[in-house]
């Protein structure tokens, strides 16, 4: 059994279906994204790994244990809410220790965890500083360190990077994968797909209510972008008649974009890009289309992400 | 649990103290009312009443009302209309106007200051202060009353006393001429017993008068001459002798003229003395007459003396012979006077402490609440292995703490402002407070929890309160309301709150007295913390 299992979870709120079986199963250590487009279910799913909704139906499986029966369980959830949540009147360390306090913990250890926890995040200094005269940054660290206080075996994190800009972004990036490296298993939610690709093994994608897709970033890829992406530039441009040519040269296309300056072919996957590319290179000079610029691409998480919610 | 629960109470208090505004709300705006209920408590006297008069023509009168007002401490103000005056009560510069006029019925010819009406304009929208002022002006004006009638009832007994003296005096002199007068109805009786005497024998003699035959011895000289002159006698005796009967014949006339005169004369005496008889009479009954009558007047004297005793009662005697006196069922046996006339603002302390800790306990709790729920903390709370009723009876904790000391604060201001009484039964009604005060919070937690938005919990507090305040008898009487409805309001926990502080307070009777409102109380504070449990089960929709 996976340390994590969703077991077809239906989830409604007056009459309305948010969850539909949903089925999923996350290990021990992993890096788990979930996406998908707003009001598709992904806070209701989180709340419910949480523990704060009960499945109308189905079942939230944590580490062997029924989250609607053991309560236990929520000492090894941690939960990163996309704002702070934490008191701004109170001091950096006062959250700290009335949260500690919270999950039983003993006021040696919260002090002990405590330092640990905001000297690896560059907090030291503000310790004794109240919440609210934090910047930004430093709050969703704060945010960070305090569902790390309790030391849990999972973190949640939803929508951890909104609002960041690119620096931060990267530093919390950063300080999120540090803690994965530390054995944690981590489920994220967030719109920067590009990032989850790189940071997660496992992504599920939602699309109202349902699991669209679910697996590792580069498997959804390739299962949802079928198309090599050919973008040429050509002089004079003539792209009608040189599109003509270069299908009956051979070319595998499949789907065409036409712009005033670039044609973007999309060929199958099955075909050799190599013979593909020479073919097309060949056929623009014998038509006398100088070539200016060309490129091939998979589509990206991102657009394949879009292909899938649309 | 019980750490965690310390941990959430140092928290709340940490916040408290660390946030201005929270603060402000929470200790600052109830401490006010606090202090306000306590200076209330420290005295419970008007102050600052003012009180307008007019009048037409009795300025004097005015003044001395206007004396007496100010003697009690308040402001007298002296218009020249008395739509001036009315106009001040409705804008609120003046809480009273008081109107002299005349009505004269002939009584300022004894005192000036008889024969005046006053007339009260009062502002009855006020309800709680318009009767005091109004008890207050009428005590002013009865003492005056009070103060003029003395005098006249004075004076009056001064002149009653001063000819029952003069009676005094008199009563021998009246005896005496009761006897004399006696002694003239004795010779009146006397004169008209000689009188009738000699009327008796005028009429006999005048009876003498009558039988006399003067005509007949006329008749027998006739006869004689007639037998002179038949007797042949010779001419010269003959004619001497008839010269001689015709002397007599003379006589006989002038005696029968003598007795007809003498008959008048003893008819016109008989007619005098009749009417000296009558006149002897009349006098006679008349003397009769003064003399019954004084005899009466002196038998009335002792009746008259009595109200020489006037004297010895005061003016305020008369006017006021039955005095009432007014003593409160409480302890304290100290008369209500005009003078401690407004001591019943005292009675309304039971009243003001409920609504004081009715109005800060349950605010504090929906505000505590509400804030707790609000705050973007309230996700991390719920999703520690803390159960729900552990923040529930943290909140309650920290209001509670905070409501008894606002209410120690009440007691040692209103223990310093000098009503002392207010210690009375204390360490009994700290109790009945905590109780109290447990139910308004978990009420107001509860609030708190059920409603959104703070704006909407703190009217839904706020009307709550109001509900608990009109169902109460601060405002109506409970009599008034309809039976089924008093019944229900009887179970008011601010009725029973104010039953039991009154029973403690003021009556000072013992903790079995109120047993069985502060076993209602108790379970209405059982009931309201499992209400509190029940709206902190909801929190989990709103995260």
């Amino acid at each position: 059994m996976s340390f994590i299992e969703l077991k077809e979870v239906n989830k409604s709120f007056n009459q309305n279906q948010i969850l539909n079986d949903i089925s999923l199963s996350i290990e021990k250590g992993d890096f788990f994204g979930i996406v998908g487009p707003s009001g598709a279910g992904k806070s209701v799913l989180m709340k419910t790994l949480l523990g704060i909704y009960l499945p109308d139906k189905g079942q939230v499986i944590i580490n062997s244990k029924n989250i609607e029966e053991d309560k236990s369980l929520k000492n090894i959830i941690g939960f990163v809410p996309q704002n702070s949540s934490l008191y701004p009147d109170l001091s950096v360390f006062s959250n700290m220790k009335y949260f500690g306090k919270l999950y039983g913990m003993k006021l040696k250890d919260i002090k002990e965890r405590s330092k640990i926890l905001l000297g690896d995040m560059g907090l030291s200094s503000v310790s004794n500083k109240k919440l609210k005269s934090l910047s930004g940054g430093m709050n969703r660290r704060v945010n960070i360190a305090c569902s790390m206080l309790h030391n849990p075996a999972i973190l949640i994190l939803d929508e951890p990077l909104s609002g960041l800009d690119p620096l931060l972004r990267k530093q919390i990036l950063d300080l999120i994968l540090r803690i994965q490296q530390t054995g944690k298993t981590i489920i994220i939610s967030s719109h920067f797909m590009n990032e989850l690709e790189s940071l997660c093994n496992k992504v599920a994608v939602i699309s109202n209510g349902e699991i669209a897709t679910v697996g590792g970033p580069k498997e959804i890829r390739d299962k949802y972008s079928p198309y090599y992406e050919v973008k040429i530039r050509t002089y004079p441009g003539k792209y009608k008649s040189l599109l003509e040519a270069l299908k009956r040269n051979g070319v595998l296309i499949q789907k065409v974009e036409m712009s005033q300056r670039d044609l973007i072919l999309y060929l199958p996957k099955s075909a050799n890009p190599r013979t593909q590319l020479g073919k097309i290179v060949s056929t623009s000079d014998k038509y006398g289309e100088s070539l200016l610029e060309i490129g091939m691409n998979t589509l990206s998480f991102a657009e394949v992400y879009r292909e899938i919610v649309q | 649990m019980v750490s965690r629960i310390l941990s959430v109470v140092e928290k709340n208090f940490r916040q408290i103290f660390g946030s201005k505004s929270l603060s402000l709300i929470i200790i600052v705006a109830p401490l006010i009312i606090i202090i306000l209920a306590g200076l209330i408590f420290s005295s419970t006297s008007l102050k600052e009443v003012k009180i307008g008069t007019f009048t037409d023509d009795s300025q004097e009168l005015v003044n001395k009302i206007s004396e007496g007002i100010r003697d009690r401490g308040f402001e007298a103000i002296d218009y020249p209309s008395l739509e001036s005056c009315k106009s001040d009560v409705k804008e609120e510069n003046t809480h009273l106007c008081l109107h002299v006029v005349v009505e004269d019925s002939g009584l300022r010819e004894i005192n000036e200051d008889l024969g005046h009406a006053t007339y009260f304009y009062a502002d009855y929208s006020k309800v709680r202060l318009v009767w005091p002022v109004i008890n207050v002006a009428k005590g002013i004006i009865d003492n005056l009353n009070l103060k003029i009638t003395e005098q006249t009832v004075n004076m009056l007994a001064e002149n009653i006393d001063y000819f029952t003296d003069e009676l005094e005096d008199k009563e021998e002199v009246i005896e005496d001429a009761e006897n004399k007068l006696e002694d003239v109805e004795d010779l009146v009786d006397n004169s008209l017993k000689q009188v009738e005497k000699i009327r008796q024998e005028i009429h006999n003699q005048k009876n003498l008068l009558y039988s006399s035959n003067i005509v007949a011895l006329g008749n027998e000289i006739d006869m004689i001459k007639s037998i002179v002159g038949s007797a042949g006698l010779s001419g010269g005796t003959e004619s001497q002798l008839l010269d001689n009967l015709a002397t007599v014949d003379n006589g006989i006339a002038k005696l029968q003229g003598d007795k007809i005169s003498l008959i008048q004369k003893s008819d016109s005496v008989d007619g005098i003395i009749y009417s000296s008889t009558s006149a002897l009479n009349d006098v006679q009954d008349k003397v009769n007459r003064l003399r019954i009558e004084m005899g009466r007047v002196r038998t009335q004297l002792p009746k008259l003396q009595k109200l020489g005793m006037i004297k010895r009662i005061k003016g305020k005697d008369i006017v006021d012979p039955i005095p009432t006196h007014i003593h409160s069922v409480t302890g304290n046996q100290e008369e209500a006077s005009l003078e401690n006339a407004m001591s019943y603002l005292d009675y309304l302390t039971p009243s003001i402490i409920i609504m004081t800790i009715l109005f800060v306990s349950a605010l504090l709790g929906t505000v505590a609440t509400i804030k707790e729920k609000k705050s973007p903390a309230a996700l991390r709370n719920y999703l520690t292995p803390t159960r729900g009723i552990t923040f529930t009876i943290g909140t309650y904790l920290s209001s509670i703490i905070l409501v008894m000391v606002q209410v120690l604060v009440l007691f040692l201001i209103a223990f310093f402002g000098f009503a002392s009484y207010m210690m009375n039964n204390l360490l009994l009604v700290l109790p009945i407070i905590f109780i109290l005060a447990s139910i308004f919070i978990f009420l107001g937690i509860s609030i708190g929890y059920l409603f959104k938005s703070e704006e909407t919990a703190i009217i839904g507090s706020v009307s709550l309160c109001i509900i608990f305040l009109i169902a109460s008898e601060l405002i109506l009487p409970i009599e008034t309301l309809p039976k089924m409805v008093s019944m229900f309001t009887s179970f008011n926990p601010f009725v029973l709150g104010e039953t039991i502080l009154r029973k403690l307070i003021i009556f000072e009777l013992p903790i079995m007295s109120v047993i069985k409102e502060t076993a209602i109380l108790g379970g209405y504070a059982i009931i309201a913390f499992f209400l509190a449990l029940f709206g902190q089960k909801r929190l989990k929709k709103d995260l």
